[in-house]
């Protein structure tokens, strides 16, 4: 798959597929990617090795594998949250590795859009002033 | 004297806001897990709630139709006063413990972007030890209590 992808994006020089439809292609295979400043194209992808270990090495070893948590895109919100207040207010949003991957008016849809993120943060973008302090009333 | 061991360590969640104040918050994430789906919300650590609590909005991550769906009100003193809240129960996960029959209300609450909800202490706080060090903004948690 991954020999396929780069034999693709390869293609945009020989002329054979713009830049823009590599990257549709990229787009399409799920591929997260990026194009820096200087020109170059990053994308991410998983490599499978096969019997790499055994069942009860893979089970000692997944002990010891750090999960993913939320706190960086809770990080990421606080420090953007006024631009995302000024841009998705009143709307559901879920934030993986930092940006917004979904959006919606309704929970139900939003989950629909996420099936595929690891913990993504879902938070409600409330437009009212946000409530700091509280307190059980009498 | 009397020592406690912890294997967890949460630092508190630190939103500084525009006008220069800081807010700590001590936010942990809990997995609720219902037969066709997980989704991992952030909840705030509150040993005055009775239970774990959650905005009523989130209905669909129970797998509800609507938040009152079992037409059993129980009354609670909530913020503002007195309210209804509506009480579930669910798998949960915490710390990679997984607690099953967990109790769950919803309830009307302020919203936060950073949290959805209440972490209380009905059957959850059996399974863990908790220690609440404010000056430091740290919260230390023992799987094994």
């Amino acid at each position: 798959m991954t020999n396929n992808i780069i034999s693709l994006v390869a293609s945009t020089s020989t002329g054979d597929k713009s830049p823009e439809e590599a990257l549709e292609a990229l787009t399409q295979a799920g591929f997260e990617w990026y194009v820096t400043e200087g020109g170059a194209l990053m994308f991410k992808t998983w490599q499978i090795i096969e019997d790499f270990v055994t069942p009860e090495q893979a089970a000692e070893i997944r002990t010891m594998q750090k999960p993913r948590t939320q706190i960086e895109d809770i990080e990421w919100l606080s420090r953007n949250l006024e631009s995302v207040r000024l841009n998705y207010a009143e709307q559901w949003v879920a934030i993986h590795e930092e940006r917004i991957v979904a959006a919606a008016t309704n929970l139900p849809n939003l989950l629909s859009q996420i099936s595929e993120y690891e913990k993504p943060f879902i938070t409600f973008i409330t437009e009212e002033e946000i409530v700091w302090d509280l307190a059980y009333g009498n | 004297m009397e020592t406690k061991d912890f294997e967890h360590l949460i630092n508190f969640f630190e939103h500084h806001k525009p006008d220069g104040e800081v807010i700590y918050l001590p936010l942990i994430e809990v997995t609720v897990v219902i037969p066709d789906s997980r989704t991992t919300l952030s909840l705030l650590f509150d040993t005055g709630a009775t239970s774990a609590t959650l905005r009523n909005d989130l209905y669909p991550i129970l797998g509800l139709s609507s938040w009152d769906e079992s037409g059993n009100p129980i009354p609670v003193a909530g913020i503002g006063g007195n309210q209804w809240a509506y009480q579930y129960t669910a798998t949960v996960e915490i710390f990679g413990k997984v607690i099953s029959s967990c109790p769950i209300k919803l309830m009307q609450l302020p919203h936060n972007p950073f949290y959805s909800g209440l972490l209380g202490r009905d059957t959850i706080f059996d399974e863990f030890g908790f220690g609440f060090w404010e000056i430091t903004k740290e919260l230390y948690v023992t799987e094994n209590p």
